[in-house]
């Protein structure tokens, strides 16, 4: 598996200029990183095998709390996890990643649509402070299904 | 493809016949909490639906000081147009020089005296706004493919919603890559223990 392709997404509250002095200090992005096929030889089309995912939240922590995650099919919902925190101990789930699920559903969600025009990251999950959470949802990027690129080698 | 058909579909329990806005927020520049209300739709009763179109592209416009509108222009992400004072008046024409980002669109006073303000549209709507522009300042613009959807009171399309407004719009949708979808409305209804209204995509086209 080789990464080919990482594209960022931010929610509409991120602030390119930098954090708030205070809490919300900022938005949340995802970094995905498509994962595509070894190169075989002789050389062919590498297929995409998954997705990675970090998910980071600014809301209470400039330095931001990530959770990551692997989508590997298509059309399944994957549930955002809590990361722990590890500054305590026995480590616990960390109260500073504010990503839960809409409609009541304690964890939100990210699924990967494979299409026939690329493959689609679609998300749906509420974020930021209790007193104004936010809903995300709807399709945010989408990776090749395949790199076409020809690798030669040597 | 340059414009995508939604579908806005009530299927809520709202007994008070709400409105419902849709917005945009330009992410060139930091407005702080100040949106225009491009879309309010309003009387779509349950299970009424509300079909619009949503182009990826907008148009620019600028008003001088005497109150001229210029025609509306298209606009193209890395373009900038001028207002100048011509032969003929005032009009805002495409720059040779173009926008300072290749993502962003510009819209530059160019007169030797008077404000400007600098409007873009979608689908003859208003959509975001900037006002005061002084002789040698300029508008910067960028729409990413999101939209803000929300229950609202009170709200005129064209208007400007101050951050009390935008602070009750907690739903964005996003719409990369989609070439049709149903904007599906629940939630709502009589009673204190009424559930939140919540927005949803469904029959997604891409």
């Amino acid at each position: 598996m080789e990464n080919i392709e990482e594209s960022t997404w931010y929610t509409g509250d991120w602030r390119p200029d930098g954090n708030n002095p205070q809490a919300p200090y900022n938005g949340l992005k995802i970094v995905a990183t498509a994962n595509y096929s070894e190169k075989t030889n002789p050389p062919t089309a590498r297929k995409l095998v998954s997705v990675d995912l970090e998910v980071v939240d600014y809301t209470y922590n400039p330095n931001g709390v990530s959770s990551s995650l692997q989508l590997t099919k298509s059309a399944v919902w994957y549930a955002i996890p809590i990361p722990q925190d590890t500054t305590v101990a026995p480590p616990e789930p960390n109260m500073q990643f504010t990503v839960v699920g809409v409609g009541g559903n304690p964890l939100g969600h990210i699924r990967l649509d494979v299409t026939p025009v690329g493959s689609f990251v679609n998300i749906q999950f509420s974020y930021g402070p209790t007193s104004r959470k936010r809903e995300e949802i709807g399709y945010i990027m989408r990776f090749p299904n395949q790199d076409d690129t020809i690798q030669v080698e040597g | 493809m340059d414009r995508i058909r939604l579908n806005f579909i009530n299927r809520s329990n709202d007994t008070n016949n709400s409105s419902v806005v849709i917005f945009q927020q330009n992410v060139a520049e930091d407005f702080g909490e100040l949106a225009i209300a491009w879309k309010v739709i309003e009387n779509c009763g349950r299970l009424d639906n509300h079909p619009f179109v949503f182009p990826l592209l907008f148009s620019v416009s600028a008003s001088d000081s005497y109150g001229n509108y210029t025609p509306l222009l298209t606009a193209y992400d890395g373009q900038a147009f001028d207002m100048i004072k011509s032969t003929s008046g005032d009009i805002l024409q495409l720059s040779s020089t173009p926008a300072t980002s290749p993502t962003e669109v510009e819209v530059r006073n160019q007169l030797i005296q008077g404000a400007i303000n600098a409007n873009c549209y979608k689908d003859g709507k208003l959509l975001a706004t900037k006002t005061s522009l002084a002789p040698g300042q300029k508008a910067v613009f960028e729409f990413q493919p999101r939209i803000y959807i929300g229950v609202v009171s009170q709200i005129r399309e064209g208007e400007v919603m101050n951050s009390a407004i935008i602070s009750q719009i907690n739903s964005e949708i996003n719409l990369f890559g989609i070439i049709s979808a149903d904007i599906v409305m629940t939630g709502g209804g009589p009673g204190k223990s009424s559930p939140a209204f919540s927005f949803t995509l469904e029959n997604i086209n891409k």
